[in-house]
């Protein structure tokens, strides 16, 4: 496996995985919530940005809706997805043509969208949704062997883990993802390490270990 | 004024009045949704834009591009033996063939570089070669030579495809030369070149107008896109700096930035942009740069006079290719023919680009071109006067109308083992009725160019 990719390839790659499945992970996150907040518990959108950290206001489930994609806060999907096409931009030597022009069309449908407060709904999430999955699938197509395709592995991996985390889903779940975590490393000869991640679910807390996998692939880049 | 139609463009016609029109939007979308941008810098704010597309191509045919392809390819190996020469023996001056001072005085020449050759002795890698079509004489007249970093090659390679996929008929009923081969011409240039390592195209980054086509570009040439601090120089030889902080000789660099920004150490101290050292190591024979520095001195509006004569002196030919007819306020005579003519002729100062610094005499009031004597008149070096050539217009199709506008052709030339021209090239639109400058940096827009016959 021997591919050239600079420093800043290779981070901004990782952190487009992140920012991809990151939004992927808030949108799936939020339709249930949106569900519940029409149906039994007007509340449930509230609850659901806690375990990010988040306090938001909203009085009906269209506006909890316009507040989660598009709040004044850290998960504002407008602005993840401004983040993961800067990525692309950066990268896009190292993508496929069509998963580069997927991303443009998912921030331009988040920009748009955050611009107006009718355009939010879920449909918007379900085109949304299903642009990731074309991502997705274009940029894993062919193989996932190329370094570059690692970078942006992780950077999947962890995003996804985190939520596994944060919503105390199945430890086997988060043990199949920290297991792919660390076969990657190991393909990307990080492999060195003492503490395996799959290891480290079961002794530390859940920000320790995302904090720890990200110094992981921080330190397999070379500025 | 039209081109007259050949059956080429009538046949055409006969397609396109088949269409469906609506399908036109489709070729915006593509280019947002691809980003393929043309970016700007306006009132200090950073403006991403698609380069405005017009779906009517330029159509030459297989015949006239012939002549056209010899006559660049002709234009090209001259200039590429004149610089040679002018850094080397200069052997051109001491004929008396272009004047030493006029050499001297070009901004692009750099004395620093006297004596050295650089790799397989190119320096003209690639080329962008504009011309118009006189309609007085109906014949390809050369404006201007781009032989320092000419962009625009990725815009018609790019938007060929989505046009294949929306109108088919075009293709499957015209025998339209294939426009895929330019990225191979410039990896065969860089491999031949290339004095051992790898290949990298230099961008400054990604706030550049053209990175787009930077990265493009370096994805369809196989090589890697570095900025600045991703090479270092060790030993006057030039590294990539991967990712695992492994360091890869570098053998070519197709760079993307201007002679002055290149090396902070060797040329202006605040480039941010540039590589330290990589002077050293181009001088030392370690690493080959394309194109090569110095090249602004063959590409200077004043030396572009001199062409023709380059033409005769080194190859013992006629220029295949005519320039526009020519005046120097350096020499009296000509000064006298400016300031009798000057509101018939079109005033370049030597020092821009991009279309800024052209005046059109007949555009200006008589105060105006008083003032514009007194300058010429000072610094007879900073300027060149040209007929106006009435180039002909193209059929555009704008805001869903049939629409003239003027429009030229800019040609890449390719230098490698041998000298390619790509069968395409950039034909710009002028974005306002009337207007002679069709630069992208003046708000034109573009072509595709179809090399066809039936």
């Amino acid at each position: 496996m021997r591919q050239l990719l600079t420093a800043n390839a290779a981070t901004n790659l990782y952190w487009l995985g992140r920012y991809i499945q990151r939004i992927n992970e808030l949108l799936t996150y939020i339709m249930p919530a949106y569900d519940k907040s029409i149906d039994i518990d007007i509340d449930a959108g509230k609850k659901l940005y806690k375990g990010f950290s988040i306090d938001i206001e909203y009085h009906s489930a269209h506006e909890f809706l316009k507040e989660a994609m598009f709040g004044n806060h850290d998960s504002n999907l407008a602005t993840l997805a401004e983040y993961a096409k800067e990525n692309a931009i950066i990268c896009r030597s190292y993508i496929s043509t069509e998963a580069f022009g997927e991303i443009i069309e998912l921030h331009a449908i988040m920009k748009n969208a955050s611009k107006s407060y009718l355009d939010i709904d879920y449909k918007l999430i379900n085109d949304a949704l299903s642009l990731i999955s074309e991502i997705w699938g274009e940029i894993f197509k062919i193989s996932q062997s190329s370094v570059s395709d690692h970078f942006l592995k992780l950077g999947r991996l962890i995003e996804q883990l985190d939520f596994h985390l944060r919503f105390h889903l199945p430890n086997k779940h988060s043990a199949n993802i920290t297991k792919s975590i660390d076969t990657t490393l190991a393909l990307l000869k990080a492999g060195n390490e003492t503490q395996k991640s799959q290891e480290q679910l079961q002794t530390n807390s859940d920000h320790t270990i995302i904090d720890h996998l990200h110094a992981k692939v921080t330190a397999l880049i070379v500025y | 004024m039209l081109e007259s139609e050949t059956l080429l463009h009538k046949k055409f016609w006969e397609i396109f009045s088949k269409q469906d029109r609506a399908k036109i939007n489709e070729f915006k979308k593509y280019m947002d949704k691809f980003a393929i941008n043309f970016n700007l810098y306006k009132d200090g704010n950073f403006i991403e834009q698609s380069l405005p597309f017009d779906v009517i191509p330029r159509i030459i045919s297989k015949t006239e591009f012939a002549t056209i392809e010899k006559g660049l390819q002709q234009r090209v190996q001259a200039l590429n033996l004149f610089l040679e020469d002018l850094y080397t023996h200069a052997k051109i001056v001491k004929d008396g063939v272009v004047p030493q001072e006029f050499v001297e005085q070009a901004s692009g020449y750099l004395e620093k570089f006297k004596g050295f050759s650089p790799s397989k002795k190119i320096r003209t890698h690639i080329n962008g070669i504009d011309l118009v079509k006189d309609s007085a004489s109906n014949e390809w007249i050369i404006l201007e030579d781009n032989l320092r970093v000419p962009s625009g090659s990725s815009y018609p390679l790019s938007i060929r495809d989505t046009y294949r996929k929306i109108y088919p008929e075009f293709f499957e009923t015209f025998k339209i030369a294939p426009i895929k081969a330019y990225p191979s011409y410039i990896e065969k240039a860089m491999e031949y070149v290339n004095t051992g390592g790898i290949n990298v195209v230099l961008t400054p980054g990604r706030f550049n107008s053209a990175y787009y086509e930077h990265s493009y570009l370096a994805q369809e040439v196989g090589a890697q896109l570095v900025r600045s601090h991703e090479l270092v120089v060790k030993d006057k030889k030039l590294y990539y700096k991967n990712y695992n902080g492994k360091f890869i000789r570098v053998g070519a660099v197709y760079r993307r930035l201007d002679d002055e920004f290149i090396d902070p150490s060797f040329f202006n101290p605040e480039s941010l942009i540039g590589v330290p050292g990589i002077i050293e190591t181009y001088l030392a024979g370690n690493v080959a740069l394309m194109n090569a520095i110095g090249n602004g001195v063959a590409d200077d509006k004043g030396i572009y006079y001199f062409v023709p004569k380059m033409i005769k002196y080194y190859l013992n030919e006629d220029p295949i290719l005519k320039n526009a007819p020519t005046y120097l306020p350096y020499f009296k005579k000509d000064k006298e023919y400016i300031f009798n003519n000057i509101e018939k002729l079109v005033i370049k100062d030597v020092a821009e680009a991009g279309g800024y610094g052209v005046l059109f005499g007949h555009s200006m009031s008589e105060l105006q071109l008083s003032d514009l004597k007194a300058v010429i008149q000072a610094n007879p070096r900073r300027f060149i006067a040209q007929e106006l050539i009435e180039f002909y217009d193209e059929k555009c199709y704008l805001n869903g109308e049939l629409q003239d506008r003027k429009a030229d052709f800019r040609a890449y030339v390719v230098m490698g083992e041998d000298i390619k021209v790509w069968q395409c090239g950039l034909t710009r639109y002028a974005l306002e009725a009337g207007n002679y400058l069709v630069n992208s940096s003046q708000g034109g827009g573009f072509k595709d160019t179809w090399v066809m016959e039936l």
